[in-house]
């Protein structure tokens, strides 16, 4: 993986984990489009992508 | 306004930057601060940051801040035998969160739809029986364990590792290991993370 996506996913993850996780004492506030959270649907594109850069990267080498 | 970013105990310091203090219910110390105007990021890098400065964090997740002081109190006082249970629990330890990703590569090569499916469906049970072992190993270097949300798009397996602060660098080396027993099937490894996971929700 590329540092770029690395540090990417590790900024996306951290927003995440605020919104998505931790106690509960009053309310919460999430975003979400039919019911999936718009962070998490970043954070799995970007693991996606992270994927797709690894394997680009493979055959940009063997190339 | 009041915002809360977590539970403590064991605080020694309180990171810089989002002038923060702390209100104390005994052993318990929760971190408040004014509702910080970079919303949830500065919330999260707060909470990240206090594991450097507590022996044991509780995230509390990003939310509406209290009117008052004395509705903070309120609000926490029914939770405090919760709280400091968990607290108990993830003291000296780290979040790490481990996904699994479908496999890199080329898809199957198939001459009809039939065999294109089954050759997809044979790639999914790799996947999956790949993790469990993976999960399997890394649970028992972790105090605690999660299987986060069910797996679905690109992600087939999402663990989160309650691990003691010292014992994270072979929980890492041990995901090195799984991740090159297996080259084929991406294994994305992140943390140490406060340990929001094993934080449960009190409302």
């Amino acid at each position: 993986m590329t540092a770029i996506a690395q540090n990417d996913i590790t900024l996306i993850e951290l927003v995440d984990r605020a919104l998505n996780k931790g106690v509960v004492l009053v309310g919460d506030i999430t975003l979400s489009v039919a019911d999936v959270d718009l962070v998490f649907v970043a954070l799995r594109v970007l693991v996606a992508s992270a994927s797709t850069l690894d394997r680009h990267a493979f055959e940009d080498a063997v190339a | 306004m009041i915002h809360l970013y977590a539970f403590v105990h064991g605080l020694r310091s309180l990171p810089a930057g989002e002038r923060l203090e702390t209100h104390g219910f005994g052993s318990v110390e929760a971190v408040i601060g004014p509702v910080p105007t970079r919303g949830a990021l500065a919330h999260g890098l707060v909470v990240e940051s206090l594991l450097d400065g507590a022996d044991a964090v509780l995230p509390v997740r990003f939310g509406p801040p209290f009117a008052t002081r004395d509705a903070l109190v309120q609000s926490t006082i029914p939770h405090l035998p919760s709280l400091r249970s968990q607290l108990m629990h993830v003291r000296g330890c780290v979040e790490v969160s481990v996904r699994i990703a479908g496999e890199s590569g080329q898809p199957p090569q198939s001459r009809d739809g039939a065999s294109y499916l089954r050759a997809l469906a044979a790639s999914a049970s790799r996947i999956d029986a790949n993790a469990t072992e993976a999960h399997e190993a890394l649970r028992a270097l972790a105090l605690d364990s999660r299987v986060e949300r069910p797996a679905a798009g690109d992600v087939r397996f999402e663990g989160a590792y309650l691990v003691r602060r010292g014992d994270v660098d072979a929980f890492a080396r041990r995901v090195d290991e799984l991740a090159a027993r297996t080259p084929d099937l991406p294994i994305l490894c992140t943390g140490p993370w406060a340990p929001s996971s094993f934080a449960r929700g009190a409302a």
